[in-house]
């Protein structure tokens, strides 16, 4: 204890001023980097007065790539395999994100048949994520057996993605002006055999927990935070709809011909850990909604857009085209020159408010990329839920705000 | 939640000069001059706001009811190697009650002190000091931490990756990068493959 007395004891900075020692009868706990509840590697610095919270200050940055920097230097249709790796859970989500800004700058028309397969594996890529936040959300709070359910069916979810784009979870399946590939065929009738049968997977999910004591008790009241708290801090998605905002940009700004999709905003009001369960659960089910409407009336047409020079030319056409073969050439080898300017696009990925900023200066690389990481935001919110409460809510309280921390670092 | 909200109308694309969004006009009356210009463009409306007048704007479009930005969904920085002033902060907001989006965009000149290592402080050695600075001035920005907490962890990432400073802020240290870490990553003058 006297290493904690003297306040000299190498990490422990976060929460005490150099020299400074702990409130009498107080505790400095370190939790993670390498804890199996903090999902990754965030590492929590907390000072605890017996099983009681008093502070909490989350150190992140363990995983940090510089993605914004690298991004600088690579064309732009390159950073769209950069955008997979920020988020392993919704790597199209990112993709999503970004193409749409780039198409911003450039005032890009997409065909509708590839907005509608962007919205389509978008919302296979919401159930994934919520899968595995299922999963993992109760393996923390002793409901191992979840954990198994939930990625069987994540399993068919990434065998859908690898058909669609080669890759199971690093995806870069949506390219500047539209799609990398043409949909493979029989790809909808796996999308339908997997979503036909998910509404009693997730019956099967709610027999296990909903009404279950155990996870109500240990949910139930615990890390609430109230709604003009939970805004100026800047939670956002599932979390902040569980404190009764009914803040969904896919209804409120909607992209990608979301405006076409029928499907409603779940909200509870009680903002505690049980409440973003039930939010999430119920967006499964708006999930499904959104996919089966897409496959019925996915249209025809082309899946990327008439841009030359943008938009790498088709296969046959560069074998009897010379022009093709030169926007080909020039496209993979120079890029495209984007104009100069800036843009902004939000989405709502499974997490909350997922914001790309780019900045052109008239290359073809881009000058600046900024993402705003919903779980960068919303884990700010985190000492907010748990101060004043007990030591074994703060793993209940990290489950609920679903983060992923390479999402947080970058 | 609606929305249809009124205002600002939504862009044109016409050659015909459009009329100024009715937040321009509203800011214009109640905090004149603070504004430099405005660009609405791809739907997108931005707002370049004089540093020195910044927190003051950004407190009105917060708490104006015509205005009620309460969310403020991003804070990010550009560094504009070459110009003056060579940084710009980018601020997102989002009414949640009225479905709206605003950029808000503000120069921050460059400071030679900026530089410079951080301090070596009288504390453990490889800690330096948490910075407490009250006054904006060159490579320090107002920090609006005060109008919206979300602000801690965007003012704390500027600082790391830009040095820019931010008077008022709590706790203004590294975030992503280690404590001792030299430089600012995302500068235009600093390698990609870092100082070798």
């Amino acid at each position: 204890m006297s290493a904690f007395a003297s306040g000299s004891v190498s990490g422990f900075d976060s929460l005490l001023e150099p020299g400074q020692a702990p409130r009498a009868g107080h505790l400095i706990l370190n939790m993670g980097p390498q804890h199996p509840s903090t999902h990754g590697v965030l590492r929590l610095v907390l000072e605890i007065d017996g099983e009681v919270v008093v502070r909490v200050r989350p150190v992140i940055g363990y995983l940090h790539t510089g993605i914004e920097k690298s991004c600088e230097s690579k064309l732009y249709q390159q950073v769209v395999t950069l955008t997979d790796r920020i988020d392993y859970l919704c790597p199209l989500t990112n993709n999503l994100c970004y193409v749409l800004t780039v198409e911003k700058l450039l005032g890009l028309e997409i065909p509708r048949k590839a907005q509608w397969v962007r919205v389509l594996l978008n919302e296979l890529t919401r159930i994934n994520s919520h899968l595995v936040w299922l999963g993992t959300h109760a393996l923390d709070i002793g409901a191992m057996t979840m954990f198994l359910y939930t990625f069987r069916e994540r399993e068919e979810i990434l065998k859908i993605f690898e058909m669609a784009s080669g890759q199971r979870m690093m995806t870069s399946y949506f390219r500047i002006g539209g799609l990398a590939l043409e949909p493979p065929l029989g790809l909808l009738e796996r999308v339908r055999a997997f979503i036909s049968g998910f509404s009693a997977k997730i019956d099967e999910y709610e027999t296990l927990l909903t009404r279950n004591s155990i996870w109500m008790g240990r949910t139930r009241g615990v890390g609430v935070i109230s709604a003009a708290d939970a805004i100026a801090a800047g939670l956002t998605g599932p979390c902040l709809r569980a404190a009764g905002v009914p803040l969904d940009l896919r209804k409120t700004q909607p992209y990608s011909g979301y405006q076409e999709f029928d499907f409603s905003v779940p909200v509870r009001t009680e903002s505690d850990v049980y409440a973003r369960y039930l939010v999430r659960l119920a967006e499964l089910r708006e999930s499904v909604k959104i996919v089966t409407q897409a496959m019925a009336g996915l249209p025809e047409g082309p899946f990327k857009a008439q841009a030359p020079g943008i938009v790498l030319p088709d296969r046959d056409k560069m074998k009897s085209e010379m022009e093709a073969l030169i926007y080909h050439f020039k496209i993979v080898t120079e890029g495209f020159r984007v104009p100069a300017g800036q843009a902004f696009q939000a989405v709502e990925s499974p997490r909350g408010i997922m914001s790309y900023y780019i900045v052109s200066d008239g290359t073809s690389r881009p000058y600046r990329v900024h993402m705003r990481c919903p779980s960068y935001a919303n884990l700010q919110s985190l000492a907010r839920m748990v101060e004043g409460r007990l030591l074994a809510d703060v793993v209940a309280v990290i489950g609920s705000l679903d983060i992923v921390l390479g999402e947080t670092d970058r | 939640m609606s929305a249809e909200p009124p205002v600002p109308p939504a862009p044109s694309s016409e050659p015909a000069p459009p009329a100024p969004p009715d937040v321009v006009a509203r800011l214009e009356a109640a905090l004149p001059g603070a504004l430099e210009r405005f660009e609405d463009l791809r739907g997108e409306l931005s707002l370049w706001i004089h540093s020195p007048r910044l927190l003051s704007v950004l407190r009105f479009l917060r708490d104006d009811p015509g205005q009620q930005f309460d969310l403020l969904v991003d804070l990010t920085a550009v560094d504009r190697l070459g110009a003056v002033p060579r940084f710009e902060l980018v601020y997102q907001l989002y009414s949640t009650r009225r479905g709206v989006w605003l950029r808000i965009l503000s120069g921050v000149e460059e400071s030679d002190a900026v530089s410079a290592p951080a301090p070596v402080s009288s504390g453990p050695a490889h800690l330096p000091e948490p910075i407490r600075e009250t006054t904006p001035g060159p490579g320090i920005a107002s920090s609006v931490y005060s109008l919206w907490p979300a602000a801690d962890w965007f003012e704390r990432e500027i600082f790391d990756m830009f040095g820019i400073r931010f008077a008022h802020h709590p706790d203004l240290r590294r975030i992503l990068m280690p404590d001792d870490w030299e430089g600012h990553p995302l500068r235009k003058d600093y390698p990609v493959e870092g100082y070798r």
